[in-house]
């Protein structure tokens, strides 16, 4: 067998080495590629979801330009094209298009992050809350889940007022909240954790639950402690439903940093933000405080995410 | 439940009395118990009681293990072999008669961890390296790091793994966790391996790669073997002893000697003896 050129890209037949590593190269698609793959999809409902809101904008402020008593003047002489144009660039609109959103997002961002009133200072304010509400609801929410586990009666005698508190509608709890402890981020921290802490015990406590049988049989067998058991068996097997919970909470505590500044007229955060764009009629900067909101949203999952990357072992199931 | 009250042995307290119990060291050995046994079952019954119902497991069971033994239990579904198993490894206490392995008591047995177990499904933690695996019983004793890693590494090629010892347990065929299942048990050289139906999941080919493996190992190591299997071949191929059961009580209904030459290999298979002690196994089960 002669020498084949390597630029002629071929495996040289009957070398069974060579034919295997192509197959193998071709079972396994470059990491570039494979994560391409994963991205299409996602950008392709991307641009749908932006068509369907510039269609939105358009249906509706060209509505709501109709019905105005006193419309835009020679408003009835324009051709429908020219109606939509304009529906898609007034500085008023019901639904502010995707550029006008993001234009007024960007421009907001420029602020100085330390003023007081901007953007940014909104931000800080309710991320500070969802990170301390999450925090405390995560602490509450394991230990109640300890608590569950270490005594079977207990367990059954609180979890019905577990569920039920998240039965209460969230709203109707911050003003009493508000009257007892008063306006400020104390009362704020505490609709976040209380809204938060749910889920983790509930998954926690399944977590913890989710040990075989034959797992506590074989660290029997090696005569080990409670402790060990607990720290080498139980809590490890625990940490992917524990943080499935605390993704599921993370976001929960965000609304209800949000819900919680927006029904107690607080004076900070994203809450207020909505309220008073609102309000004022200013709704291309109600929709940059939105996406103001996914944003910090979307950040602290992603820490979620990155954390149990770095903890969880175990094969999980890829979840949204 | 008659067959409780009708055992002549009351409590385990009653084998205080036994001459091997306080037998010291310098005395001249029995010469009629030349081996000496590893696993004393002295007429254990054992019943289950589960809302209300109760419902007798094994009953009158005797039995004595020697000291390296190869024994297998086998017989129909139901028939107590892995409640008998579970027994000796105290994983379930005897309703009435005691067990003793080396002179103590299955418990202390446990607590001084006698037992290697081994178990039908591998039960590998998802969340450690087939190493992390190996050396989770070595961890729990507080065996150092080093001596942690030069055993896992022995152990490892002990059972043909030694470049897999990164990989997660997902990551590998059923055969080869149940591998990694047995060089754990084996990490802290118990002097006793419980095996419950180990390679009852696997294919047939896999089986008996793995029967060798295991024999192998066995002559290594020199553990005693209390093998649990629904496989006649199986049982015949590996055994000293094929200890018979029959179900609802579970009973020892007889104890078929192998006496095939050791060390056994592939060409047993196809021996004459082979197929012989297979049919008197089979025949023994059936009259059951």
């Amino acid at each position: 067998m002669a020498e084949l050129a390597p630029s002629d890209g071929y495996p040289a037949a009957g070398s069974g080495d060579s034919v295997l590593a192509t197959l193998e190269q071709a079972a396994t698609p470059p990491l570039v590629r494979r994560w391409l793959d994963n991205l299409v999809p996602v950008l392709i409902v991307l641009v749908i979801l932006i068509a369907v809101w510039y269609a939105s904008s358009a249906y509706f402020n060209l509505q709501n330009l109709d019905s105005l008593v006193v419309p835009p003047p020679g408003w009835q002489k324009l051709s429908l094209l020219e109606k939509i144009h304009r529906s898609l660039t007034t500085d008023q609109p019901l639904v502010p298009t995707p550029n006008q959103t993001f234009s007024d997002f960007f421009n907001d961002l420029k602020q100085s992050p330390t003023a007081d009133g901007t953007l940014w200072s909104d931000i800080f304010w309710t991320g500070q809350v969802a990170v301390l509400g999450f925090l405390l609801g995560s602490v509450i929410g394991i230990a109640l889940a300890l608590l569950f586990l270490s005594s079977r009666i207990l367990a059954q005698a609180l979890m019905p007022y577990v569920v039920a508190s998240q039965t209460v509608p969230i709203i109707a709890l911050v003003p009493p909240l508000i009257v007892t402890i008063g306006l400020g981020i104390r009362s704020e921290i505490l609709v976040s954790a209380y809204l938060a802490f749910f889920s983790i015990t509930i998954s926690t406590y399944k977590g913890l639950q989710s040990v075989e049988p034959l797992a506590f049989d074989l660290m029997r067998s090696y005569a080990a402690s409670r402790r060990q058991i607990f720290t080498k068996l139980r809590l490890p097997a625990s940490l992917p439903f524990m943080f499935t919970g605390l993704k599921i909470g993370v976001t929960a505590s965000l609304i209800g940093a949000v819900v919680a500044e927006l029904s107690s007229g607080s004076s900070h955060g994203l809450g207020q933000r909505l309220v008073t764009t609102t309000t004022d009629g200013l709704y291309i900067p109600l929709w940059s405080t939105i996406v103001a909101t996914a944003c910090v949203g979307l950040i602290l999952y992603g820490a979620l995410v990155a954390l149990e990357k770095a903890l969880v072992r175990q094969r999980v199931e890829a979840t949204a | 439940m008659s067959a409780m009250s009708s055992g002549p042995l009351g409590h385990p307290q009653g084998d205080a009395g036994h001459p091997q119990g306080d037998a010291p060291t310098g005395v001249a050995p029995t010469p009629q118990h030349a081996p000496a046994s590893a696993i004393r079952i002295e007429n254990v019954s054992m019943v289950y009681a589960s809302r209300g119902e109760r419902l007798l497991a094994v009953s009158d069971i005797a039995l004595d293990i020697a000291e390296g033994e190869f024994v297998s239990l086998i017989g129909p579904s139901g028939c107590g072999k892995s409640t008998l198993l579970r027994l000796i490894g105290d994983l379930l206490q005897p309703t009435t008669g005691g067990i003793e392995v080396h002179g103590r008591s299955a418990a202390d047995a446990r607590r001084k961890r006698d037992y290697g177990m081994v178990f039908q499904s591998p039960v590998l933690y998802d969340w450690r390296t087939v190493e992390r695996n190996v050396q989770l019983p070595l961890e729990l004793m507080n065996v150092s790091k080093g001596e942690r890693a030069s055993r896992t590494r022995e152990l490892l090629s002990l059972v043909g793994l030694e470049e897999f010892g990164r990989r997660y347990p997902w990551q590998l065929s059923g055969g080869m966790q149940q591998r990694v299942s047995i060089a754990r048990a084996l990490s802290f050289r118990p002097s006793i391996l419980l095996m419950d139906e180990p390679f009852g999941a696997l294919d047939e080919m896999t089986r008996e790669r793995l029967n060798m493996e295991l024999l192998n190992i066995w002559s290594q190591t020199g553990t005693t073997v209390v093998f649990v299997t629904h496989s006649i071949p199986e049982a015949v191929f590996l055994s000293d002893r094929v200890v018979i059961m029959t179900p609802r009580p579970g009973r020892i209904e007889h104890i078929v000697d192998v006496e095939l030459p050791r060390p056994r290999g592939a060409e047993l298979r196809e021996d004459e003896h082979f197929f012989h002690r297979i049919a008197e196994v089979r025949s023994r089960l059936y009259e059951s």
